[in-house]
């Protein structure tokens, strides 16, 4: 099947078979940002990316049914030369505890602060519940940390 | 995993195809997920499907089309406060962007999310059979009658506005599987009763519903009509015992009912 999508900006095309994981058809388009840290089990987040505008675990959605879509992946944040304020402000507040989880913890964060720049701790505490494990603590401390840049 | 996915470009069409080789895929929760409980060759997707989206409110009930999500229910006005407590048991954010009604619904796990707020609610299902016919049942229905609806599509479910339901979910966190799902609802002055208790049951207590309808129970009382229940054999596991397990059950039953009894949702 053919897959036309948006990925990080750029359109892109795929013949491929559709019951492919989006986390699969991800790799090969070089999004290794996406990670995979509980075998497609679907509780540990670090698989997150936007569909259309949404999070969801690219590993329980299959390419078929981003036919059409606009996705966004960590990779599509800063590079290594280029942080963004939110990976900066993961790295100060020393967040980086699961090299698994804080790409997708990035980009979670930098969906939260475009959606609602003033975020509620409340709001916080809700967001980071798509992690799994110690992340969340982390990316609680992180969320305070980059309230107060 | 399928080898299969068609994309169904309508509710009709979506009936049409299911069979028992194939399974209708709306969140991807459960289907795609590592040793998913669903075994299926084809997957068809009705995630594209308009009839099975929206919100809206009718003669005192809101109807929840199939497709909505747990986030969903949890942003919209419209949907009872009842029913957002059970949504909030599905701990992970991301995940409530993708779970559906629908699909927690079709699942019948023993511990389920929304099935004993959906008993307590008498929530009733919108069914859609192969040949496009479309027929209302209520959760409990659909419960005891699985075997000859598994196939149909379920369209949406019709959850009373004004209700009066508690309910109370015991697990280590909220990411962990629950042990036991209780909620007691009071709708048109009847008391239902809905109990998920992993591994062992998933169903409405109606004994229990129809004793408190009429008067009190002590706590006794109601462990004893929880002994004799057939359907709650409980194991012994990580959990607890079966006596803790009926205890348990008795004590939150009591609570819940004396809450809904008194006003306090
Ligand atoms: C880590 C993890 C933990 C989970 N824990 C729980 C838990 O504790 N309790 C719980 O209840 N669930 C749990 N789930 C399962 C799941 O997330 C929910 O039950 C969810 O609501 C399923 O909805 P879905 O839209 O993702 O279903 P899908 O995965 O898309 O479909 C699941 C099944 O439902 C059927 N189905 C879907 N929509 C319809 C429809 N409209 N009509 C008829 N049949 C339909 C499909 O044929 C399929 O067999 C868990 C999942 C994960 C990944």
């Amino acid at each position: 099947m053919r897959i036309d999508c948006i990925i990080n900006g750029k359109n892109r095309s795929f013949d491929i078979d559709p019951t492919m994981r989006l986390r699969d058809m991800l790799l090969i388009n070089g999004n290794f940002a996406v990670r995979d840290s509980d075998d497609c089990e679907g509780f540990c987040g670090s698989d997150t990316v936007l569909v259309d505008g949404t999070p969801v675990y690219a590993n329980l959605v299959l390419a078929g049914e981003v036919n059409g879509c606009e996705i966004r992946t960590p990779d599509g944040l800063g590079n290594s030369q280029h942080l963004t304020i939110v990976q900066q402000a993961m790295i100060d507040a020393g967040v980086v505890q699961s090299a698994y989880n804080a790409p997708a913890a990035a980009l979670l964060l930098t969906w939260l602060l475009e959606k609602n720049p003033n975020p509620s701790k409340e709001e916080i505490g809700k967001e980071s519940e798509s992690f799994q494990g110690g992340d969340q603590g982390c990316l609680k401390r992180n969320l305070h940390q980059r309230r107060r840049l | 995993m399928a080898e299969k996915l068609v994309i169904a470009s309508s509710a009709k069409e979506a009936a049409a195809l299911k069979n028992s080789k194939s399974a209708f895929l709306a969140g991807g929760t459960e289907d795609n997920r590592l040793n998913s409980t669903v075994d299926a060759k084809t997957l068809i997707s009705i995630g594209r499907i308009a009839d099975l989206d929206g919100i809206t409110k009718k003669d005192g009930c809101i109807r929840i089309g199939a497709m909505t999500t747990f986030q969903e229910m949890l942003d919209s006005s419209l949907v009872p406060d009842y029913l957002k407590d059970a949504c909030r048991f599905m701990g992970s954010r991301t995940k409530r962007n993708m779970a559906t009604v629908g699909g927690n619904i079709a699942l019948r796990r023993t511990d389920s999310y929304l099935y004993p707020t959906l008993i307590a609610s008498h929530a009733v299902l919108e069914l859609m059979d192969a040949k496009g016919e479309v027929s209302e049942r209520c959760v409990c229905c659909y419960l005891k009658r699985y075997d000859e609806l598994k196939d149909c599509l379920i369209v949406a479910v019709n959850v009373p506005q004004k209700a009066s339901v508690v309910s109370k979910r015991y697990a280590n966190t909220v990411q962990s599987h629950a042990v036991l799902t209780v909620s007691v609802g009071e709708v048109e002055g009847k008391i239902r009763v809905g109990v998920a208790a992993k591994n062992t049951a998933l169903k409405s207590l109606c004994d229990i519903s129809e004793a408190l309808s009429q008067k009190d129970l002590s706590d006794d009382e109601i462990k004893k009509m929880i002994e004799a229940d057939k359907d709650l054999r409980f194991e012994s596991d990580i959990f607890g015992s079966p006596e803790y397990k009926r205890y348990l059950l008795a004590v939150t039953i009591s609570d819940l009912a004396k809450k809904v009894k008194g006003g306090k949702r």
